[in-house]
């Protein structure tokens, strides 16, 4: 329809009214009737403040001592309250229109599911080779290939928004609840073409950003991540290497990017500031005390029951917050996890088969060059 | 100002004080403390609503110092920045939604003057307002006292002696984080809100019943001001609504304390299931909140431009359509939740039919204005910054009530820039106004003219300035509710907060301009702006039982009976208009302001 393509050429020439860019083949459809409705808007705010003031100022009491008789208007009302009428059905009818477009995914394309818990987003991938399924804790998406989420929360309620996208969708627990998105710009640059850490964390920065949007406590404010959109065939390349972290990096480096992609990070410190979750530092090895009174070891069948059960034994002066990581965190990856934890403890043995010659407290950095 | 309306602060010789009043009538302590005035019970009101006004306004502003920069500043721990971020804004939502702006004009303008407009002793039911006030107190204690010493133990990392565990849930308190997941006082939290509601429902019973039984003789349903309109239209949704949070929240109980399973989806519950229950309430509160606004510019524009308002009968029909569509829209809260497409659909378009109803009533009242004879004294600076600020308020609802930019938008700062401009640019600057506009009355002294406007126009700008950036920070992406943010954003909330300084600054100068004209103002006249209202036929402060003469009920808006009086400020009764007015609407016989 006519009407339908004009929303669509005006959202498509123009970024709509501080709009971000336009990355999905919605998005010129939103910014359109963000148009209208802000060309509406804009025409009865004027008419309304211009009159207004106009009057306030030509029938000021010092200019127009009598006031006119009372008066009404019938016909004026009807024709006030009709044309609003009308502006707004339209409104409604294109608004309504575009939602039952977001709403219906045109063609057959891709799924990822997307798993979210306080305070982190992760994403389960299907290998583009073997079809085995695996986690990474950003959004790789193809471009002009549809993509559809469907969400998972392990708790409370959360919500995926991508603003370049225009879409949204509350994860709720106990719902597996859908939306789509047919990607149509392209990623500004290539992460995993990068070849240090420098030129990685500069080309995920470019990446369009993905919000969680619907309160879920703490941290809420920090379980952002980013979306990078990809020419097909860099997307498949881009999925290869995700699915794989442990190649051609140490159990230790894969540990210390777990800490931060799996969210470890929000409740467990790694330089002994108190937080939700007791501090990984000095943790591995140490002997403690349970809520119950009962004495641990933290060795390595600890921690792997803490991480997959972790309401099993709480450690004195911590509550059952922490969520089961049974099904994201497999045994390869909690052992990465546990060397890292090596590291940053003073009750580890000294040497471990894979840890580094020299073992310095690691930073929070960007990870390491080339895989992810 | 014109010749016809003398400059009151200016006047040589202070006018007589009438010697009995509802103020000396009784000094005790107990004869306020266990009044049945509903003008003293006004009073006490208006002392408890403007506290937690204040308690609300101080958690904006240190939510809004938070956001002035990325990363944590109350605290260097992360965990416990963002914590105290959440109870500041979580306190701030409630106390501002609960304990301030559902009662403010209802509970301390409504109880004061809609008898008196009624030409009334009182209202219909005095103990039960007695009774509403002290359940009032009551849930805002528990309330306030859980949420505040909740801060407390955030920052010290215990509940305090006595102390409750505060709240950090978002006033709207959803499921499963409110249930299962938030270690805050929940419980004792809801437990205030839920005593809350019952002093709302009982305050909405007495004025539907007083509004029905003790309209004199003479004041036709058409007859009525429309104040009267706007409060019983509130008084309808607070007794159809609120019992409905008040299930909602006892359920939320149930769930948190006996992990009943209603809405926890690990034992079989529907967290979205909440939200139904929860905006079903809310969506009508929140006419709860405007309506009474509604009432008081009507009131605030006819008299101090000295004309009769334009399309009365639309607008008090307007108020009574709002109120009943108003529970029919709930799900436009919840376009993002899954909801089916279908519900979304109808939600979205019933939405857009209260926008008409809204859009009359600031169409009729800018068309009251012309020809009109405006003072612009500060009430009136209010009700005009009120057309203005609302129709940018009502304007950005349309972003939201239409479904495709809704899903951008929802959970985004341009839904609290929205809520904003209803809530505070319109409902705040309309009970500012309202205060200014019957101070006089219920004190019997004038403020400062000058002075108010000066606050006006500050609490204007910095509100712009707080607000009207959101609206692109939104636009953005910029979520709600966060304590910190991509540093691209910062510049939206460095304006946000210093706008939010300017507010404040804005609102100290109202309040000492209050307290100045309460303790050393001029003496008020009668009828100081010249409205015919019947409030203005009775002295400034009334007397105990509001009129020591029966007042003649004619048309509320027939200003042209007064004029200014010759000897001192303020307006008196011509007698020979009066009469022929009340010759002609005697004469007609139809009740009905045109």
């Amino acid at each position: 329809m006519i009407m339908q393509q004009m929303f669509s050429i005006l959202g498509a020439n123009h970024q709509g009214f501080f709009m971000p860019k336009q990355a999905s083949s919605i998005a010129p459809q939103v910014d359109g009737m963000m148009w209208y409705i802000n060309i509406v808007s804009i025409i009865f705010a004027v008419l309304i403040f211009g009159f207004t003031a106009y009057y306030a100022w030509r029938y000021r009491a010092s200019r127009n001592p009598i006031p006119e008789p009372p008066g009404h208007n019938n016909v004026l009302e009807v024709v006030w309250s009709i044309i609003p009428a009308f502006l707004l059905l339209l409104m409604f009818g294109f608004g309504f229109k575009t939602f039952m477009d977001m709403s219906v995914q045109p063609q057959a394309g891709i799924t990822i599911q997307v798993l979210s818990r306080q305070w982190q987003w992760n994403f389960r991938y299907t290998h583009p080779d073997t079809g085995q399924s695996f986690i990474y804790d950003k959004l790789i998406l193809p471009k002009d290939v549809p993509v559809q989420f469907v969400m998972e929360s392990s708790d409370v309620i959360h919500s995926l928004f991508i603003p370049t996208m225009r879409m949204k969708k509350d994860v709720v627990p106990g719902r597996f609840n859908k939306m789509w998105v047919l990607p149509t710009l392209a990623s500004e640059a290539n992460p995993f073409k990068a070849t240090s850490p420098e030129e990685d964390a500069a080309a995920w920065k470019r990446a369009f950003d993905v919000y969680c949007t619907e309160y879920c406590g703490t941290s809420h404010s920090e379980m952002i991540t980013k979306a990078l959109v990809l020419e097909e065939d860099e997307f498949k390349d881009a999925l290869r290497i995700a699915s794989d972290p442990f190649k051609d990096r140490t159990l230790v480096e894969v540990g210390q990017e777990l800490y931060v992609s799996s969210g470890c990070k929000t409740c467990h410190s790694i330089d002994g500031t108190p937080g939700t979750g007791p501090s990984w530092k000095d943790l591995y090895g140490r002997t403690g005390k349970f809520v119950d009174g009962s004495s641990y070891v933290a060795d390595d069948a600890y921690i792997h029951e803490s991480i997959w059960d972790p309401h099993a034994h709480l450690v004195m002066g911590f509550g059952p917050v922490m969520q089961s990581y049974k099904g994201q965190l497999d045994d390869k990856r909690i052992s990465a996890i546990i060397e890292y934890m090596k590291t940053i403890s003073s009750h580890a043995p000294a040497v471990t088969p894979n840890a580094p010659e020299e073992t310095t407290t690691p930073t929070v950095a960007p990870t390491p060059a080339a895989q992810h | 100002m014109s010749s016809l309306a003398p400059d009151i602060q200016t006047m040589p010789t202070p006018l007589e004080r009438p010697k009995h009043h509802y103020l000396n009538h009784n000094k005790s302590i107990a004869s306020w403390l266990f009044t049945l005035d509903h003008k003293r019970i006004g009073l006490l009101y208006m002392v408890t609503v403007l506290a937690a006004f204040a308690i609300g306004g101080i958690f904006a502003i240190l939510l809004r110092t938070e956001l002035w920069a990325p990363g944590p500043l109350f605290s260097a721990d992360k965990t416990k920045a963002w914590n105290l971020y959440n109870h500041f804004f979580t306190l701030h939502g409630a106390v501002m939604v609960f304990m301030f702006i559902i009662p403010a004009v209802p509970a301390i303008l409504g109880n004061f003057v809609l008898p008196i407009m009624l030409g009334a002793k009182d209202v219909a039911f005095p103990r039960l307002n007695l009774l509403s006030f002290y359940i009032y107190v009551i849930g805002s204690c528990f309330l306030a006292y859980n949420l505040l010493s909740g801060v407390l133990y955030v920052i010290v990392g215990h509940p305090v002696l006595w102390g409750g565990y505060g709240l950090d849930t978002g006033w709207t308190f959803y499921t499963p984080y409110s249930t299962t997941a938030s270690d805050s006082g929940v419980l004792l939290a809801t437990l205030g809100a839920f005593i809350l509601g019952f002093s709302s429902i009982l305050t909405g019973l007495n004025f539907i019943a007083t509004v029905h039984m003790l309209r004199p003789k003479g004041m036709t349903w058409f007859r009525m001001p429309l104040f009267i309109w706007a409060t019983y239209a509130t008084a309808l949704i607070q007794v159809l609504a609120t019992p409905v949070l008040a299930i909602t929240l006892l359920l939320l109980v149930a769930e948190r304390a006996l992990r009943v399973g209603i809405f926890d989806p690990t034992i079989g519950g529907d967290p979205v299931l909440y939200q139904h229950f929860f905006w079903f309430y809310s969506h009508p509160a929140v006419y709860i909140m405007i309506l009474p606004a509604f009432g008081v510019i009507s009131e605030l524009i006819t008299t101090h431009s000295r004309r009769h308002i334009f399309g009365y009968h639309f607008i008090a029909l307007s108020s009574i359509a709002i109120a009943l569509l108003g529970f029919l829209v709930w799900g436009h809260h919840m376009f993002t939740s899954g909801q089916s497409p279908l519900a979304n659909a109808i939600f979205s378009l019933i939405t857009f039919s209260i926008a008409i109803p809204s859009a009359v009533k600031v169409f009729n009242w800018v068309a009251t204005l012309w020809g009109s004879s405006i003072h612009l004294r500060t009430p009136m600076l209010y009700a005009l910054f009120f057309i203005g600020l609302f129709t940018i308020g009502g304007l950005t609802g349309l972003h939201l009530g239409t479904l495709s930019t809704d899903i951008h938008l929802h959970d985004t700062y341009f839904v609290v820039a929205h809520f904003h401009y209803v809530m505070v640019g319109s409902m705040l600057f309309a009970f500012i106004g309202a205060i200014y506009h019957w101070f006089p009355k219920i004190f019997g002294r004038m403020c400062n003219d000058r002075v108010g406007q000066i606050g006006a126009v500050i609490t204007f700008v910095g509100f712009n300035m707080t607000f009207l950036i959101q609206f692109v920070a939104g636009a953005e992406g910029m979520p709600r509710r966060y304590a910190t943010y991509p540093d691209a954003f910062q510049i939206y909330h460095q304006i946000s907060t210093i706008g939010a300084y300017i507010i404040s600054l804005g609102m100290f100068i109202t309040l000492y301009n209050w307290v100045v004209g309460l303790f050393w103002g001029p003496i008020a006249p009668a009828n100081p702006w010249g409205g015919n209202t019947l409030e203005w036929h009775t002295a400034s402060p009334p007397p105990y039982d509001n009129f020591s003469v029966s007042p003649e009920v004619g048309d509320p808006y027939e200003m042209q009976i007064w004029e200014p009086d010759p000897n001192g400020n303020g307006w008196v009764k011509n007698p020979e208009k009066a009469a022929a007015a009340a010759a002609a609407s005697h004469g007609h016989g139809h009740g009905g302001a045109h």
